[in-house]
């Protein structure tokens, strides 16, 4: 291993077992700074780094250089990234070793801070285009047909809640799937419709991958009658679907699966149409089938949904 | 002369460009006297000059530094790698 050793690569960092060390080194620190699924409040995919390169290399090695004199360390090696980086990617790689640990764990916070005061990187968040699709096509008969996402809650309607706990999870694009659109009108979104005769939630959620067509990466899917939710679960699931933005997300609790709260790649219509047209309308059998990942909510109450009168009545006494 | 001043991150965006020319005395071209004539060519940066400094071959400079002919200046604001 070189003393001093800095690189900027393009793209993430590839995975390294950390480097063979001097035979004095009693010590070795390794960090790796990975790019978050959130910037400020919302949900990203990607940070974007600039580097103006002979500068930001130059300080870098300037900056080893101090810690490896002060600390009387083995060795430092440092690597950025510049360009894109996906987030759970590793943009940014620090390894220190030295005789002890101490020398070794002061020089690693040291070099950190210095290099994040000025060393000349620059990051932009490249967020997650979301478009949130609230599922309120049923008919209620359960409920006597009162139109669901209006039932009320202490923060106003039950679906206006929910807009503003997407919102509150960074989403601010919403769509309404709802084949009566009249009770809604007063909430100022568009209002979809299926795109077929219904055959259930399946129905709206064509319509609603349809309409993100390529202008989103992703469909937040929530049903309308969920008086509990809020944005942490929202977060949740972006955290994973980020992650990996091809897969499907759902919710799943210790009640079980919870299908119709689930992030959706706009990818996923054609599958969609085909399990429809094979009339097949299961909603979980079709995200199991496409190897849907589950997001554990631990508390279920957050996902419990109204279904009858008596269980608004019972939510309403608990509240 | 003129002075080519390279832009980075916030700065190249809120300005539209990598980097501005900006006409300067010989013999009085002052990182100074750059951030002035930065400020009345490009309104758009006037929000983020108090937190810049100057880097002049790639190594940061005070405000009195003086520039040569040939110098690559950069406008450096606040970073955020690692």
């Amino acid at each position: 291993m070189q003393a001093i050793a800095v690189g900027i690569h393009e793209g993430a960092l590839p995975a390294k077992a950390p480097d063979c060390l001097a035979d004095c080194a009693g010590a070795l620190v390794s960090f790796e700074g990975i790019v978050r699924p959130f910037e400020e409040g919302r949900a990203i995919v990607a940070l974007d780094y600039e580097v103006y390169e002979p500068m930001a290399t130059r300080l870098l090695q300037e900056y080893a250089a101090e810690e490896l004199r002060c600390h009387k360390l083995v060795g430092i090696t440092v690597e950025h990234s510049r360009g894109r980086v996906a987030v759970g990617q590793t943009s940014f790689r620090l390894q220190v070793s030295a005789p002890h640990r101490q020398p070794a764990l002061a020089a690693m916070g040291h070099f950190i801070d210095t290099m994040k005061r000025s060393v000349p990187i620059w990051k932009r968040p490249i967020h997650l285009r979301a478009l949130a699709a609230v599922l309120a096509g049923g008919k209620a008969t359960r409920m006597d047909g009162r139109a669901k996402g209006l039932l009320p809650t202490p923060d106003g309607p039950i679906l206006g809640r929910l807009l503003q706990q997407l919102a509150a999870a960074g989403i601010h694009d919403d769509v309404i799937v709802a084949n009566d659109p009249s009770p809604y009108i007063g909430l100022a979104k568009p209002i979809l419709s299926d795109l077929r005769p219904p055959v259930g939630p399946l129905g709206g959620i064509e319509a609603a991958l349809q309409h993100a067509g390529s202008g989103y990466d992703a469909v937040v899917i929530m049903p309308c009658d969920l008086p509990n939710v809020t944005a942490d679960e929202i977060c949740a699931l972006l955290s994973a679907y980020v992650g990996n933005p091809a897969r499907i997300v759902m919710a799943a609790t210790a009640e079980g699966d919870h299908p119709l709260c689930a992030i959706v790649p706009p990818s996923a219509l054609e599958h969609v149409v085909a399990a429809i047209e094979r009339e097949d309308f299961s909603v979980v059998r079709l995200w199991r089938a496409l190897g849907a990942f589950k997001v554990s909510i631990a508390d279920s109450s957050r996902l419990q949904n109204i279904n009858t009168p008596d269980d608004l009545a019972a939510w309403q006494e608990i509240r | 002369m003129t002075i080519i001043v390279k832009l980075f991150g916030p700065l190249s965006r809120a300005a539209g460009s990598a980097q501005l020319p900006v006409a300067c005395q010989a013999g009085r071209a002052t990182c100074a006297a750059v951030r002035a004539s930065l400020a009345a060519a490009e309104p758009r940066l006037a929000g983020f000059l108090p937190a810049c400094r100057f880097a002049v071959n790639h190594a940061f400079v005070g405000e009195d530094h003086e520039i040569a002919p040939g110098d690559e200046v950069a406008l450096i604001g606040m970073t955020s790698g690692g």
